[in-house]
């Protein structure tokens, strides 16, 4: 079964309501531990110092950022309290008072200032310089606002900086740990840091002098890195672990979990994408039709079948429902033999051709995907000969251009830009196929200069036609967000950036 | 004894050099960048190189390897690429964890496939004989990590007796320790048991059949004394050879052991740096590992030696 945006949206909401409807009497109740299964081990929590995405899941406990992305990824307030733009390029932030690091020290422009010239200063390598390299200086204006003036106007900033960019790291702190903050994190968050034992568990507890009143409500945080998925619904089962983050989940216990009364399943739009990057530069898929053929033969809906039993919807491009420049009337790709075996004439290979398909290795995901997809280009007469290799082998492979066809998707980010740029633009970082249409660079800039959405969508609209009626990449399916918890979890907000927050939840046992 | 000692700690010098150097450049021609890594996906080449430079990973692997030397036998282990942790901190963090888990499973081992062993050759052929090499047999054919999703399965989440992940240091709460440990160290050596159990049986079997024992039984010893004082103390020979041998085994094996249980070990540790192309934290954990196997076989020597004093003179 393949599920309508709508009925996504609805089952994501009322996944995260059930528990809730049932208690909405009840007022949240201070207090108690929440453990929280991982699926792997955070690098650190230093928000301008990692790039690994379980990480992002911690900085939403200990940090907080200028603006917030809201359920529905609106950019709300967070530290600032409003902002104006006087022109394109110009931002002028007004910041919250009175608002307290964990270490004592307060939180005011000098900080903002000191956390974007920390990023910006090429000597720190911080992996956030790059999403606002764009950024020219940034001036204190009065104790409590900055002033942030970029190089050339990017539409995308509100967004790029309601994420790690945009976290503001206690300035004491960082001068007095450098980069061991990621052991010694200092925010403003709800959570304080408390320990962290290295592949055991990471404790953090209430911040009393959080800036929301009243919140959070959990006395404890625990998070835990268990790796073994089966593990982890063990331990779910047997009451050990309240939460499961995503990568923790296998999605074939998904239907299991739904019969355990003790534990739910939360399952809602995300905003990234699954699919094949085609290689575009070299080798047979240099070739436009081979590659339309390549798409034609994959059966989208057993794929995204048998990786989330088909919850979730398939791809008719890099934008997801969940981004305001989704457009619905773009079509999907669907499966036509005879169109395939059409275009494989078109390109020369009339018997088909072998190629090389590129996969994450100890991934069993990946490993029923590609495997799935091997089939189904067999039936047209493409020989996928799948190689498997482990993350930073993949990584390392898709850079050079090494492959015919690589079976990997992007996390996704809140804004168009993210979900476009790295992979489709000239020059992009994640730009491994090598594709390079002049026409998507040229209208992916206009869609950084020009200011409003209403403006924005119809640009994005015409990239997404383009990449498609290229075959820049086959898109797949839009990854769901995934969690479980246990039913006496309350108040956990469903995020289309599939992040976790967990300031406003609360336990009832 | 002491020289016999001293010329085997001699000879672990050039063994540990060998180690690293073949570790390095294993590490080193994997494909996989650790710049790209630690940067992540929206890296630039700039940032890339800027970074390279920094960690040194520009510079030809030989003066690469150099200096790494160069800096270990000074006692300067680095910083984790990753975590920027001391890799000297890493390591030391979690030797508490593998060392209890490998001396538990050795004990378990021991317990079980000493006795077992010992049971099966004296009802040679009865029952007790087949139930005990057919438990000895299952011990050595079941890998780990079946064993160990089994064991939450049953102990876990059927019977709820023992908690499947965590871990407590033994000094903050002994017995929660031994709880935590209790399943981890039973399905690390069950195996070595099996191993134990066969080896102590054959072992066992063929002194029991020799002349010293028909003499010991002439000479009208109780069969206590001829089992326990004559063959077995003979028969333990080749067991200890391979306790020592086995012990480096188990730290492999603690691997994948401490992984299923979320066990802050070294062999988690070691896993994770490899896939994080961490060459520091990997070469220093790797030596440290090649050390301790070194040291479990040194000690298993020693032992030997004091069993029978032949060995020492040789």
């Amino acid at each position: 079964m393949v599920l309508t945006r709508k009925q996504i949206l609805a089952a994501g909401g009322a996944a995260a309501l059930v528990p809730n409807s049932a208690l909405a009497a009840t007022t949240p109740k201070r207090g108690g531990t929440l453990r929280v299964a991982m699926g792997r081990e955070f690098i650190g929590a230093d928000p301008q110092g990692s790039s690994a995405g379980v990480d992002r899941n911690l900085y939403t406990s200990l940090y907080n950022g200028l603006v917030v992305p809201d359920a529905q990824i609106r950019i709300v307030p967070g530290l600032a309290t409003s902002w104006s733009q006087p022109d394109p390029k110009t931002y002028v932030f007004q910041l919250r008072r009175g608002v307290k690091f964990h270490d004592g020290t307060p939180f005011d422009a000098e900080a903002v200032k000191f956390n974007f010239d920390y990023i910006l200063d090429p000597a720190n390598h911080s992996q956030r310089r790059p999403e606002i390299a764009m950024v020219d200086r940034v001036e204190v204006t009065s104790p409590m606002s900055v002033r942030v003036t970029l190089k050339q106007p990017f539409s995308p900033f509100l967004a790029t900086i309601a994420d790690r960019a945009g976290y503001m790291v206690s300035p004491t702190a960082r001068k007095k740990y450098g980069k061991d903050l990621a052991r010694n994190p200092v925010g403003t968050g709800p959570f304080k840091f408390v320990e962290w034992v290295r592949d055991d568990h990471m404790r953090l507890q209430r911040n009393e002098d959080y800036y929301e009143r009243g919140l959070p409500y959990l006395d404890e945080i625990v998070y835990h890195p268990i790796t073994d998925q089966s593990v982890v619904f063990t331990e779910l089962r047997t009451g050990n672990i309240d939460f499961a983050y995503t990568l923790a989940i296998d999605p074939k216990d998904v239907p299991a979990v739904k019969q355990i009364k003790s534990l739910n399943v939360l399952i809602g739009p995300g905003v990234g994408y699954e699919g094949f990057w085609f290689n575009t530069a070299a080798g047979p898929l240099a070739n436009r039709a081979l590659r339309e053929a390549f798409s034609l033969a994959l059966d989208r809906e057993q794929l995204l079948k048998i990786a989330y039993s088909g919850v979730g919807q398939i791809a008719n491009g890099p934008l997801p429902p969940s981004l305001w420049a989704y457009d619905p009337k773009i079509p999907v790709v669907k499966r036509d033999v005879a169109q395939a075996k059409k275009k494989l004439a078109e390109g020369g290979k009339p018997a088909g051709f072998p190629l090389t398909l590129k996969a994450e290795s100890n991934n069993p995901l990946q490993a029923k995907i590609t495997q799935l997809a091997q089939a189904q280009l067999r039936e047209i007469g493409i020989q996928a000969n799948i190689v498997t290799l482990d993350f930073a082998a993949l990584l390392n492979a898709g850079s050079r251009n090494d492959f015919d066809a690589l079976s990997l998707g992007w996390s996704g980010r809140i804004d168009p830009d993210g979900n476009i740029e790295p992979i489709f633009e000239k020059g992009g970082a994640f730009n491994y196929g090598r594709y390079d249409n002049p026409q998507v660079d040229a209208l992916m800039q206009r869609g950084r200069e020009l200011q409003n959405q209403s403006e924005r969508k119809p640009v994005y609209d015409q990239v997404v036609k383009l990449i498609e009626a290229d075959a820049a990449y086959a898109f797949t399916y839009f990854t769901p967000t995934l969690f479980v918890k246990a039913a006496s979890v309350h108040g956990f907000p469903m995020s289309p950036d599939a992040l976790m927050r967990f300031t406003t939840v609360w336990l009832s046992k | 004894m002491l020289g016999f000692v001293g010329r085997r700690f001699a000879a672990t010098v050039p063994t540990l050099f060998v180690v690293s150097l073949v570790m390095f450049a294993i590490v080193h021609l994997t494909p996989g960048d650790p710049a790209q890594l630690i940067l992540g996906e929206d890296a630039t080449p700039q940032a890339l190189a800027s970074l390279r430079a920094a960690l040194g990973e520009d510079k030809p692997l030989p003066v690469q390897y150099l200096a790494w030397l160069g800096a270990f036998v000074r006692g300067d282990m680095g910083r984790s690429l990753e975590t920027n942790e001391p890799v000297v901190h890493a390591i030391a963090s979690r030797v508490p964890v593998t060392l209890e888990l490998t001396i538990l499973a050795l004990a378990v081992a021991i317990a079980i496939g000493i006795p077992l062993g010992i049971l099966a050759a004296l009802r040679r052929g009865g029952a007790v004989d087949v139930i005990a090499t057919g438990t000895a047999l299952i011990g050595v054919s079941l890998p780990t990590f079946v064993f160990a999703l089994l064991g939450i399965l049953v102990f876990s989440l059927w019977l709820r007796l023992l908690p499947p992940t965590g871990y407590v240091p033994f000094w903050d709460d002994p017995l929660r320790n031994l709880k935590l440990m209790l399943m981890p160290s039973v399905v690390l050596g069950a195996a070595l048991a099996g191993i134990l159990a066969r080896l102590t049986r054959s072992g066992m079997l063929e002194t029991l059949g020799a002349d010293f024992v028909r003499t010991a039984r002439a000479k009208g010893l109780t069969e206590r004394a001829v089992v326990f004082r004559h063959a077995l103390r003979n028969a333990l020979l080749p067991v200890v050879t391979i306790v020592g041998i086995e012990a480096g085994t188990l730290l492999g094996g603690a691997i994948v052991t401490e992984t299923v249980f979320t066990l802050p070990g070294v062999g988690k540790l070691v896993v994770d740096a490899i896939f994080a192309r961490d060459f520091p934290l990997v070469q220093a954990t790797i030596v440290f590992l090649a050390l301790a196997r070194i040291a479990a076989n040194l000690l298993a020597d020693i032992v030997f030696a004091a069993l029978d004093p032949r060995i020492a003179q040789r």
